[in-house]
């Protein structure tokens, strides 16, 4: 996605926000991979309980960036949910990404040893 | 064909666990509940399984901070807790009105102050209650028969 692709109405995520999306890209998940996954991406630097994992995924779901699916059929417990990203939910990760690059290339550049 | 999907039983923890969910607001509580509960199993599994006894805890203390904290969040997403807020000092301040025309007393607001915690109490916990005992009447079976 280019920059000027980019939406500019998206406020930078959440950490929460940006670590379940983040999670969701590797495909659909239901609440307790979604936990794992951030947990072993982050090496336990961030942990996150069930109660902050559903009120972030009713935040994404109303804005629209996550939908609800199906449980496989394989899925043994009837009363887990599953989660998708969709097309905005990419995109607003992307934003997010960009947004971020942006900033350390600007923070870079101001770090850089003056010379005298 | 794929085998039919049963209802897990949970230990004694995991359902201590999902009966404290019911303070979560009643559209949160409907909705995640059983996947909390869910997670909650496997989170306690992997607990015990890794970091025994020093891990089961370590995860009931994140757990309970976590529930504090995100019951509290909830709520402040539904307009609940400012209805009661405003509905609370209109009452109490309708009331020591009323006593200040009636009895002739000054309108005091160190008492309208005192008295608004211990109203605003009562109003939200009825305001809790009464959904609750709703939604668990009409989730009680019917035991008559259509026969």
């Amino acid at each position: 996605m280019s920059h000027a692709d980019m939406p500019d109405d998206i406020p930078p995520l959440t950490p929460a926000v940006f670590h379940v999306l983040l999670a969701l890209t590797g495909g659909d998940r239901h609440g307790y991979a979604i936990l794992k996954d951030i947990r072993q991406r982050t090496d336990g630097r961030m942990t996150m309980q069930a109660g902050t994992l559903y009120g972030t995924l009713q935040r994404l779901l109303d804005l629209g960036w996550v939908d609800e699916i199906d449980p496989p059929d394989d899925e043994a417990d009837a009363r887990r949910r599953y989660y998708r990203l969709n097309r905005e939910g990419r995109t607003a990760i992307q934003a997010d990404v960009q947004r971020m690059e942006d900033l350390v290339k600007a923070a870079r550049v101001h770090l850089r040893p003056r010379r005298a | 064909m794929t085998p039919p999907r049963t209802a897990v039983i949970y230990p004694w923890p995991v359902r201590a666990y999902r009966w404290m969910t019911a303070v979560y607001p009643p559209a949160f509580h409907s909705t995640f509940a059983d996947s909390m509960a869910a997670d909650f199993n496997d989170a306690l599994r992997d607990a015990r399984h890794t970091g025994r006894t020093r891990g089961v805890l370590v995860l009931l203390a994140a757990v309970a901070a976590d529930l504090i904290w995100s019951i509290t969040v909830q709520w402040m997403r539904t307009s609940v807790p400012w209805l009661t807020a405003a509905y609370a000092t209109a009452l109490v301040g309708i009331c020591e009105g009323l006593a200040a025309t009636l009895v002739g007393s000054a309108f005091q607001w160190s008492r309208v102050v005192m008295l608004l915690p211990l109203v605003s109490a009562i109003t939200f916990t009825l305001w809790f209650l009464v959904p609750q005992l709703r939604h668990r009447r009409s989730k009680t079976p019917c035991l008559t028969s259509a026969a």
